[in-house]
């Protein structure tokens, strides 16, 4: 992801452009980020672009096309990224075509792996999709699946379309209209975007699940839709009206979020169950010694206000996921790339994908733990991955020390799910005589 | 089928594990487990608690609390509508349930598309026709709640009821703790749904009944009532019971303590009459709503309030609902009020879903709104306007000129949220031009309305056009748009008054003095008019002697009053004033005004006048009112003559601290705010630290008016250097700070204007409001106040 930033950090907001089938960072949108960048009607907006490789780009770097699990989970790691480290209060996704479906994937991933009992207002600020085949397109042909993963994602009846369809519908108030959830969990207003000439996408398709008064038709075809030019930017104003109207509605509840902090005490964590945390072993050949050492770190963090429970405690129930996920290695077995490491390796790296709140920590252990570290990095795509580690330690008093610090760190992740108590000022007892 | 999950939804007592007759095979079943989930209460605890229990049940639960409500709905729609073909009755159940959820949502589409999904699937047995007349019942309710029309699918479902074969319908087991059979309670269950169909037919219907068995309206009266209503009844009975008990322990010991015990609560009454379709939900929707907020004022911070306006609206509940609504502005939680516009904006904002409740509620919390949320809500509202207004409520009739003038203070309330004034504003002036009634309840309405409205806002083009009407005879019809609209554009109209004849005409011509640019008086003007006051003044004492009170006219002694403030030569109309406002026979609704004005402004008092006000004024303070039969009049000592009597320094200070700690200590309605509001009269007065004290005292008081003035108190001594301003401006910040509501940052920040250099915390504190209060206005006047502060700190 390419981030162009006002000097003197002016920008709250960060425009991120996601593009579509066989697209650019920057090929697809022609003048569009740099429109966006210089405005000065609305807020100041810094521009992202974001790239990921499809079809032919694809098949270069990891012989088997695109992994779009992969992107989306990637793109959800930026988006975080964005927001914690680099300080967005609103990040307004501007997609193209499979860009629309793989930003929803993200944003689906993103929201999941928030945790429980965050507010209504998250990162997020809006869904802007442009020609955003969310019903599928009849383009893509099932039979060239094999060759193309990306027909999985863009074909009619998609399972990944109508999974993150599905989580919008339950979850995300769409509606631009006010700043409120409504009964549901997120406030990610959604607009569409459809160029009367699309060959590629079908209206219906491209206007699907996104409220009437929000979606957009343009003159053009499916690629000249994404790039406003001198005379015809209908699509940039829409861009800047939803910029306003989000900014606005996002200031408001914000205000009225600052405002309701004086007058309550926050919301309890009541459920013994969902304030549990769970932490699963694994490993290709876990040793008695290995798993003392685990549980010495899971019992030497000290918490009194939740349990934390081994995967196959009885007290974790079946229903609830595992928090964070350790893989052990042997630093050895790692560095001569044995296939079964790398199996392993992999499994846990596709559980991580597919779940979203996780956090995967993969250690090698022993002497080589320093190359082996560079081994299992190089098995895997690049960085960023906020939930993911790869560590290595010589020793298994090291292991232990690492375990109990990582459960620390998801600890501190969610802290609404995880309270811990608050330390007490001493309270004196004035006005009693000892007895 | 198994008409059991009827039977809990409908009637769950007699299928609901009974607590004192157990069974532990009886009560695994899902049916008899919800049936404990409708009644609530100790028999829903049983079930909640339970290991083995149907998924669906985490579903109905999920569907009665607020935070899981939609995830409840769309799990028990989908069972719903999975189920159908298995089981009917089941599926017929979570879509009453479910529905009921939706509602309370405003989510009436999706009420629509799964009773009408599930009524196609309905076969001929006697069950399933059983179920078709549930749907259709319920179906009814809710398009009566969302304004359509529903009288033929209560005409159906009765249709249905009349005719169905009670000897088809299969047998199921009931409670342990139930005598008799399955086939009685599902004719009971007959017949509640029979005078559920009733209550919803309109009282008009006579002449249109749907089958000659159909009972017309006097019959309807008085056939017995169902069981299951009385039943309602008694439960909704005992929770008052509970409730007053409570109170009355409250009330009348200190050492009885209750931990845990959940507030009073008639949610499940009101779910019971939801299911059955009974036209009695929406008197139950108002008490349930009232009595949550009677606990809330009370205290009781277990209450939660966030549906209570929604419950209002649904009932219809409008005088509640205004009530609700101001208390809310004023004291908060200001996120109850912008919770339901948002809900409204999001859920009802089409003009036939838009009634004169929603309005009301758009209304309070436009300033809440944020710009892009109230342009929106603005167009709705004139959508609604160019439909032809909101419709009626059902079941009810408001003049159509009534409910247009709430759409129209709304629009212009919306639209001073946005800075979008012209288009109500030319919406006003199309109305009092293109009236042909010359209705004085137009003139009403539409003068409210440009009060409401924010003239900044508005273009220079359509002031010109509204400047234009002023000067037109049509004007005159309207004459209070007329002295609105002249107020706002500070202008007057091109018609001067010719010869005076009336206080009307006195009135007209000192309003016109009073604007910035407003034309002197004559010395023949200034003669005539005073005549006139003093002959009113006379004219209203003699009535008053023979028991004769007018209302709604001008307030002569408040015209007396401003001219004794302009004029220096009143030629005797002091002494004529003073005759009206000591005398015990006027009522305190004609002199009210007068005082309060006499009292803020100070006009200089001749020595005779002040020593004949002296001589009167235990008299003026204690006199009963011989008008008095509201609530104010029981008040004394008489608040608006004791501001006046302190004003004028006519009273000595240990009277006065008696006077304000008598109404402070009062228990009769609106005494301590008067207390208050007495003691910020007393602010500039050389008195003792009493005064802080007891506005420090008051400053804590739940009774937000009393809050609210004594905050003006603290507001002026922080900015007096005296030794205990700091006391004062510690308090004064803890109020700006910590007060969710309106009243008391916009009292402070009013109190706060033109008072120099203010100090540094309060200054703070007045930054911090204008950033991060979620009201534009407090924000905007906040603004004003810190700009004025900046500007007297470089001075």
């Amino acid at each position: 992801m390419n981030v162009h930033a006002k000097t003197g950090r002016q920008a709250q907001a960060v425009v991120v452009f996601v593009h579509g089938f066989t697209g650019g960072g920057y090929a697809t949108w022609g003048m569009w980020p740099r429109l966006v960048f210089d405005q000065i009607s609305e807020e100041p907006l810094d521009v992202a672009t974001y790239e990921y490789a499809t079809l032919h780009k694809a098949w270069l770097r990891r012989h088997l096309g695109a992994n779009l699990h992969e992107v989306a989970s990637q793109l959800a790691d930026w988006i975080r990224s964005l927001h914690e480290d680099n300080g967005y209060r609103d990040i307004y996704l501007v997609t193209h075509s499979l860009g629309g479906l793989v930003a929803e994937a993200a944003v689906m991933r993103y929201l999941r792996s928030l945790g429980t009992r965050v507010q209504e207002v998250t990162a997020v600020a809006a869904l802007y999709l442009l020609a955003s085949p969310r019903l599928g397109t009849g383009l893509a042909l099932g039979p060239l699946r094999g060759l193309v993963p990306e027909i999985e994602w863009l074909r009619k009846h998609s399972t990944q379309a109508a999974d993150s369809e599905g989580f919008m519908q339950e979850h995300v108030e769409s509606s631009g209209r006010a700043a409120s959830a409504n009964h549901r969990s997120y406030l990610i207003p959604r607009y569409s975007a459809m160029a009367g000439n699309d060959r590629v996408v079908a209206k219906m398709s491209g206007l699907f699940g996104v409220p009437e008064s929000q979606r957009l038709q343009l003159s053009g075809n499916h690629r000249s839709l994404v790039k406003p030019d001198e005379l015809n930017q209908e699509q940039h104003r829409r861009l800047l009206k939803i910029v306003r109207s989000s900014g606005e509605n996002r200031r408001a509840w914000r205000r009225q979020k600052r405002h309701e902090s004086h007058f309550s005490t926050g919301p309890a964590v009541d459920d013994e169950a969902q304030s549990s945390l769970i932490v699963e072993l694994q490993g290709d050949n876990v040793s008695g010694a290995i798993e003392q050492a685990y549980n010495q770190a899971r019992l030497s963090v000290g918490v009194t206000e939740f349990n934390i429970y081994d995967r196959r405690n009885p007290g974790a129930l079946p229903s609830q996921r595992t928090d964070l996920l350790i893989t052990v290695q042997d630093a050895k077995s790692v560095v001569d790339e044995h296939e079964r490491c790398r199996e392993v390796v992999r499994d846990a790296f596709n559980a991580y994908q597919m779940q979203n709140n996780l956090t995967l920590l993969v250690v090698p252990i022993g002497p080589d733990w320093k190359q082996a570290e560079e081994t299992v990095k190089s098995w895997l795509p690049k960085p960023p991955h906020r939930a993911m580690s790869v560590e290595g330690v010589a020793t298994l008093a090291e292991f232990k020390d690492l375990v109990a610090q990582w459960i620390d760190v998801v600890v501190g992740r969610d802290p609404l799910r995880w309270s811990r108590a608050l330390q007490r000022p001493f309270e004196s007892t004035e006005g009693r005589d000892f007895v | 089928m198994n008409l059991a999950w009827i039977a809990a939804v409908l009637r769950p007592h007699d299928v609901a594990p009974h607590p004192n007759f157990t069974n532990e095979e009886y009560a695994k079943a899902p049916a008899c487990q919800l049936a404990a989930l409708v009644i609530g209460g100790d028999w829903g605890r049983e079930s909640r608690q339970s290991e083995e229990r149907d998924a669906v049940l985490d579903d109905v639960q999920k569907s009665m609390q607020f935070d899981t409500m939609k995830e409840g709905v769309d799990a028990l729609i989908r069972s719903a509508l999975a189920g159908s073909s298995e089981d009917l009755a089941r599926s017929t159940a979570l879509a009453l349930l479910a529905c009921q959820a939706a509602a309370e949502m405003e989510d009436f589409e999706t009420c629509e598309r799964v009773l009408t999904q599930l009524l196609e699937e309905v076969d001929a047995s006697a069950s399933g026709q059983l179920c078709r007349a549930v749907l259709l019942q319920q179906r009814g309710l809710r398009r009566r709640d969302s304004g359509n029309e529903f009288v033929d699918d209560v005409f159906s479902s009765a249709r249905i009821l009349e005719y169905l074969d009670l000897g088809q319908i299969s047998e199921f087991p009931l409670s342990p703790g139930v005598a008799g059979r399955s086939s009685e309670t599902v004719a009971e269950i007959v017949y509640s749904l029979k005078r559920a169909g009733w209550s919803l037919t309109p009282q008009g219907y006579d002449g249109r009944l749907p089958f000659p068995g159909f009972p017309s309206h006097m019959e309807r009266l008085t056939l017995p009532l169902s069981n299951r209503i009385l039943r309602i009844a008694a439960d909704r009975d005992a929770v008052r019971s509970r409730y007053a008990v409570q109170q009355f322990k409250n009330l009348y010991t200190n050492q009885e303590r209750t931990w845990g015990r959940a507030p009073d609560d008639l949610f499940h009454d009101t779910l019971a009459l939801e299911l059955i379709g009974h036209v009695d939900v929406y008197r139950s929707r108002r008490d349930q709503a009232l009595l949550k907020l009677i606990q809330h004022a009370e205290g009781n911070a277990a209450v939660d309030v966030q549906d209570c306006l929604r419950l209002l609206r649904h009932a219809g509940s409008t005088k509640e609902l205004e009530l609700a609504l101001t208390r809310f502005r004023s004291a908060g939680p200001l996120s109850v009020l912008s919770w339901d516009a948002r809900q409204i904006l999001l859920r009802r904002s089409t003009p036939d879903l838009l009634r004169v409740p929603e309005l009301m509620v758009l209304r309070a919390a436009a300033d809440l709104l944020s710009p892009a949320e109230a342009e929106r809500a603005l167009h709705s509202v004139l959508a609604s306007i160019s439909a032809g207004g909101p419709p009626n409520l059902a079941g009810s009739w408001q003049h159509a000129t009534l409910r247009m003038g709430t759409a129209w203070k709304a629009a212009a309330a919306l639209a001073n949220s946005c800075s979008q004034g012209d288009e109500i504003a030319l919406v006003l002036l199309s109305a009092v031009r293109n009236d042909s009634s010359h209705g004085e309840l137009l003139d009403q309405n539409a003068a409210r309305a440009v009060r409401t409205l924010s003239w900044r806002n508005v273009s220079a083009r359509v002031k010109k056009s509204w400047q234009e009407w002023l000067n037109s005879s049509q004007a005159q019809t309207y004459d209070r748009t007329a002295d609105s609209i002249s107020i706002e554009l500070n202008t007057s109209a091109a018609r001067p008054v010719a010869v005076f004849e009336d206080i009307e005409d006195v009135a007209e011509r000192l309003n016109a003095h009073l604007m910035e640019t407003g034309e002197e008086f004559s010395p023949t003007e200034q003669s005539r008019a005073i005549e006139i006051v003093k002959s009113d003044l006379r004219a209203v004492r003699e009535s008053a002697t023979q028991g004769i009170y007018a209302f709604g006219s001008r307030s002569s002694a408040d015209i007396a009053a401003v001219l004794v403030r302009e004029f220096d030569d009143t030629s005797g109309l002091w002494p004529e004033l003073a005759k009206f406002l000591s005398s015990p026979l006027i009522s305190r609704i004609d002199r009210d005004r007068a005082f309060e004005r006499l009292a803020r402004e100070q006009p200089r008092m001749p020595a005779p006048v002040h020593g004949v006000f002296a001589a009167e004024c235990k008299s003026i303070l204690y006199a009963k009112d011989k008008f008095g039969q509201w609530g104010e009049s029981e008040i004394f000592p008489y608040p608006a003559a004791l501001r006046f009597v302190i004003a004028y320094n006519l009273i000595s200070e240990a009277e006065i601290i008696s006077y304000v700690a008598e109404l402070s200590g009062s228990s009769v309605a609106g005494a301590k705010s008067e207390a208050a509001r007495t003691l910020a009269v007393t602010v500039d007065k050389p008195f003792g630290d009493w005064v802080l004290s007891l506005a420090l005292q008051m400053s804590h008081e739940s009774d937000i008016d009393a809050k609210g003035h004594s905050a003006r108190v603290l507001a002026r001594i922080s900015t007096s250097s005296g030794a205990v301003s700091s006391v004062a401006e510690r308090r004064l910040v803890s109020l700006l700070e910590d007060e969710d509501g309106l009243l008391v940052p916009f009292y402070v920040l009013r109190e706060l204007r033109g008072l120099g250099k203010l100090p540094t915390s309060v200054v703070r504190a007045m930054r911090n409001l204008a950033r991060d209060h979620p009201s534009s206005e407090v924000r905007r006047v906040a603004m004003e106040r810190v700009a004025e502060a900046a500007g007297s700190a470089n001075s």
